[in-house]
């Protein structure tokens, strides 16, 4: 059978070989588009370390109507933290609310992330991603720990607690086992930490890298120069599509408590959604997926219109087959067959030119959010040659079962 | 002559109806594609009224500052008195603004206290109206003594002033609030789309000085809200505009004595798509509508040999009759460019209707989602015989392409070949 097949695909090699130059350069091309949709998805499929459903984020604004000292602490007591307290818990308050926290610094899906630079030796300086937390934070995110835990989360203790990524441990300390090892920030030496737990491992989006991250206390002083942002997390029953709307509405008044006022209150399902449009990746696969799909098509118009004009020329070999005593379901086997030799033919060469292009490098999708490792590669050759095997037996086996439904005598006769 | 080829025409996509329909289809959807990207990239670069500067202005972004000797207390952020030392006398710029970066640019915006809405609000100065062509309905833009005044005005759109306002006559003198503060309406203009994420405001006032220049105390006075927009004279290409600039920041950072200050600027483009100046947008829709075109033309080279090799009796007599190479191969090429255009014309309708029901997947960005209402593409723009002779140039490269090599290889083949039935 083999024989004959490869045989014929020779005997119509003129009509063959355009096909063949089409599977090809499409195979390539389609690999493109699989890679950066593979890195797409593995990427959403990684945890972000913390949980973000049913968690939403409140934004005070701030009306500063009176003077306050920047340094004195009573000042900042009285104009800053106690409205805010009330205002924490009035929000606690609030039907449906399981928990909340505040915090500063490097947001979750926020455009610009917080960098300080951190010493254990007093030599090698290393910079992580800073977010400063309430207590309940790791409670109203379900911070996924190691090791240890948000302790020792007083705001004036010296050392301070701090939680840390596996990648700060592995940098600061050489080691996952630094639970109580003591370093500092490397341009305040008066700011000393405490390592109360080893997080699992952290992302500041969706798309970026695991990276060295560390949580500690908010401090007072940080209230004079910025408004936390608070953090709630509502109970999934009453987790509604109109909570936000609702919540809004409601508090709007409710929340002018001192300099503060009600700026937003949005999930965080909605802020990552406008930061992937934000930062262009949301029409990037939306022009790949519509590549994916044009390339589809295109082989598919093309694999069925070569083997319709191929089988109306052979009519008389399909009625031969028949009459000597092929059934009809070996004469579609037969068919499906060619064009399956002639993809496997045709994907050879292209799986050169795409093992070449990922060797040297010149793959434009997203290099800087996942290595290229072979693996990858293997996979997504995997899948493009499964795409091909799909979207060409679909198209072959249209003008397959057509031909196979031929009257041999009227074949024959036709000849 | 032209009659009897287009009798031959019908007659041959009334005999061959598969080989006709998958190439107008092929066609369409190529054409669909390429003329999906094209507007696309336009929409996002071309000069569109109020945006009617896009090619020669650039934008600086947010600013970048820190300690030299060890990169330590590093912020974003410019101040305007170092901006004016970077932008103040640049021989290549005709128009300098320098705004607010106001991020989200989030505020609420009413009447009184008591019923405000989330509006966008752009802080800005005299020279933005200078940058970017808006319709005033009535009243005026900001002018240069209200900004150096500090005056509390502010220009609103017409959707803005008729839901406060009876009419956009009567907005003007009229109080609105912003904040807490209370604004007088200067001029109000015609709405603008969401989709000019540069110019898109409900409401712009004049930038609060004090949020623009931090003071000395920071980082050497480097630090404040600034950003600019550039326009470069006419005919100036813009790199000579960058170049110049870059010029000027290293003059800065000479007279500094403890930090280092960073700008970028970029083009309209680069900020459309990306944010980044190591990717080129131009480049790459090139690169994707060759790659675009050529993959059909293959598929189609394939399949109209096949069809001119039924036909080879009748080429076959009609050069026995004196038919030249040429003349048999015009008529084929003839034929074949009536069907790619044809898909061609199905195709361009295919694009109009997938960029308006896919515009959010688009063209959004963190404009349009902020916006109070789902932004317009400009219809004006759908009849633009540009895009039409794109189509039709489009179509002529996929025919030629496809059509080349069976079309040379047909008219070729000799007639004793042909008769006897090679």
């Amino acid at each position: 059978m083999w024989k004959t097949a490869l045989k014929q695909i020779w005997k119509n090699r003129k009509s063959n070989s355009w096909i063949f130059i089409e599977i090809m350069t499409v195979s390539v091309l389609l690999w493109y588009c699989v890679d950066f949709l593979y890195v797409v998805v593995r990427k959403n499929l990684e945890p972000m370390g913390v949980n973000t459903e049913h968690v939403y984020r409140l934004n005070l604004g701030a009306h500063i109507t009176q003077n306050f000292d920047r340094n004195n602490p009573d000042s900042i007591d009285y104009y800053w933290i106690n409205p805010f307290r009330q205002v924490l818990n009035l929000v606690n308050a609030y039907p449906g609310v399981e928990a909340t926290a505040y915090y500063a610094g490097t947001g979750l899906y926020s455009p610009r992330p917080m960098f300080q630079g951190y010493t254990a030796d007093e030599k090698n300086a290393y910079g992580a991603k800073i977010r400063y937390v309430s207590e309940g934070y790791d409670n109203v995110f379900k911070v996924k720990l190691r090791e240890g835990s948000f302790a020792d989360w007083e705001m004036r203790t010296s050392p301070q607690g701090a939680v840390i990524s596996p990648e700060l441990a592995d940098s600061l300390f050489k080691t996952q086992a630094a639970i109580g090892e003591t370093f500092r920030d490397y341009y305040v030496p008066d700011l000393k930490y405490r390592v109360s737990g080893i997080s699992a491992p952290m992302k500041y989006d969706r798309y970026g890298r695991y990276e060295p991250f560390i949580y500690t206390p908010v401090s007072y002083g940080m209230f004079a120069y910025t408004i936390p942002a608070i953090a709630v997390r509502v109970k999934p029953e009453a987790d509604t599509p109109k909570f936000a709307e609702k919540f809004m509405d409601e508090m709007k008044s409710k929340l002018n408590i001192g300099p503060y006022y009600l700026f937003g209150f949005m999930s965080y399902d909605s802020r990552s959604e406008v930061a992937d449009i934000n930062s262009g990746i949301s029409s990037y696969v939306s022009v790949i997926i519509g590549l994916l799909i044009f390339f589809l098509f295109i082989i598919f118009l093309g694999v069925l219109g070569t083997f319709w004009f191929q089988m109306e020329s052979r009519r008389g070999e399909v009625g031969l087959r028949m009459a000597l005593g092929s059934s009809r379901k070996n004469v579609l086997r037969y068919i499906i067959l060619e064009s399956m030799i002639i993809f496997f033919l045709a994907f050879v060469p292209a799986f050169i030119v795409c093992a070449n292009l990922a060797y040297w490098d010149i793959t434009y999708t997203f290099n800087d959010a996942m290595d290229y490792t072979w693996t990858r590669f293997w996979i997504t050759q995997l899948l493009d040659a499964a795409i091909m095997i799909g979207i060409i037996s679909l198209s072959v086996l249209i003008p397959a079962r057509r031909a196979s439904k031929v009257h041999p005598v009227e074949a024959l006769r036709n000849e | 002559m032209i009659k009897q080829y287009f009798k031959q025409i019908v007659h041959l996509w009334k005999n061959n109806p598969l080989f006709s329909a998958i190439s107008v289809l092929a066609t369409a959807l190529t054409i669909a594609f390429v003329m999906t990207l094209y507007m696309v990239y336009t929409f996002r670069t071309a000069d569109m009224a109020p945006e009617i500067n896009r090619s020669r202005t650039l934008y600086s972004d947010a600013g970048y500052s820190y300690l030299t000797k060890d990169h330590s207390n590093a912020n974003r952020g410019m101040s305007k008195s170092t901006a004016e030392k970077i932008f103040g006398n640049l021989e290549n710029a005709e128009t300098v603004s320098y705004i607010m970066n106001k991020g989200e640019g989030v505020g609420f915006v009413g009447t009184s206290p008591a019923n405000r809405e989330k509006r966008i609000v752009s802080p800005i100065d005299d020279n933005y109206f200078h940058v970017f062509k808006f319709d005033f309905l009535s009243g005026n833009p900001i002018t240069d003594e209200q900004f150096e005044a500090q005056s509390k005005v502010a220009v609103i759109t017409d959707k803005l002033a008729l839901s406060f306002f009876s009419n956009t006559e009567e907005a003007i003198g009229k109080n609105i609030t912003i904040g807490f503060e209370d604004y007088r309406v200067a001029g109000v203009v015609r709405s603008v789309s969401s989709l000019f994420n540069k110019a898109y405001s409900d409401v712009w006032i004049v930038a609060d000085k004090t949020s623009l220049d931090w003071g000395q105390q920071y980082s050497e006075g480097l630090r404040g809200m600034c950003q600019v927009i550039v326009a470069a004279k006419k005919g100036v290409p813009l790199k000579k505009l960058n170049a110049e600039i870059d010029e000027k920041i290293k003059k800065l950072n000479d007279g500094l004595r403890e930090f280092t200050f960073e700008l970028e600027m970029l083009s309209h483009p680069q900020t459309s798509f990306f944010n980044d100046k190591a990717v080129n947008p131009a480049q790459i829709i090139i690169v994707l509508i060759l790659i675009l075109l050529i993959v059909p033309a293959i598929n189609m080279s394939g399949l109209l040999s096949t069809q001119i090799k039924k036909r080879s009796e009748e080429i076959g007599i009609r050069k026995a009759y004196g038919a030249s190479n040429w003349q048999v191969g015009k008529q084929l090429l003839f034929e074949n460019l009536m069907l790619t255009l044809v898909g061609g014309a199905v195709g361009l309708i295919f694009s109009f209707i997938a960029v308006s029901i896919f515009k959010n997947i688009l063209l959004a960005d963190i404009m349009t989602i902020n916006a109070s209402e789902s932004f317009d593409l400009p219809t004006a723009f759908f009849f633009n015989p540009t895009l039409f002779f794109l189509m039709l140039l489009f179509c002529l490269v996929i025919n030629l392409l496809s059509a080349m090599l069976p079309v040379w290889n047909a008219s070729r083949t000799t007639i004793i070949q042909t008769i006897k039935g090679e």
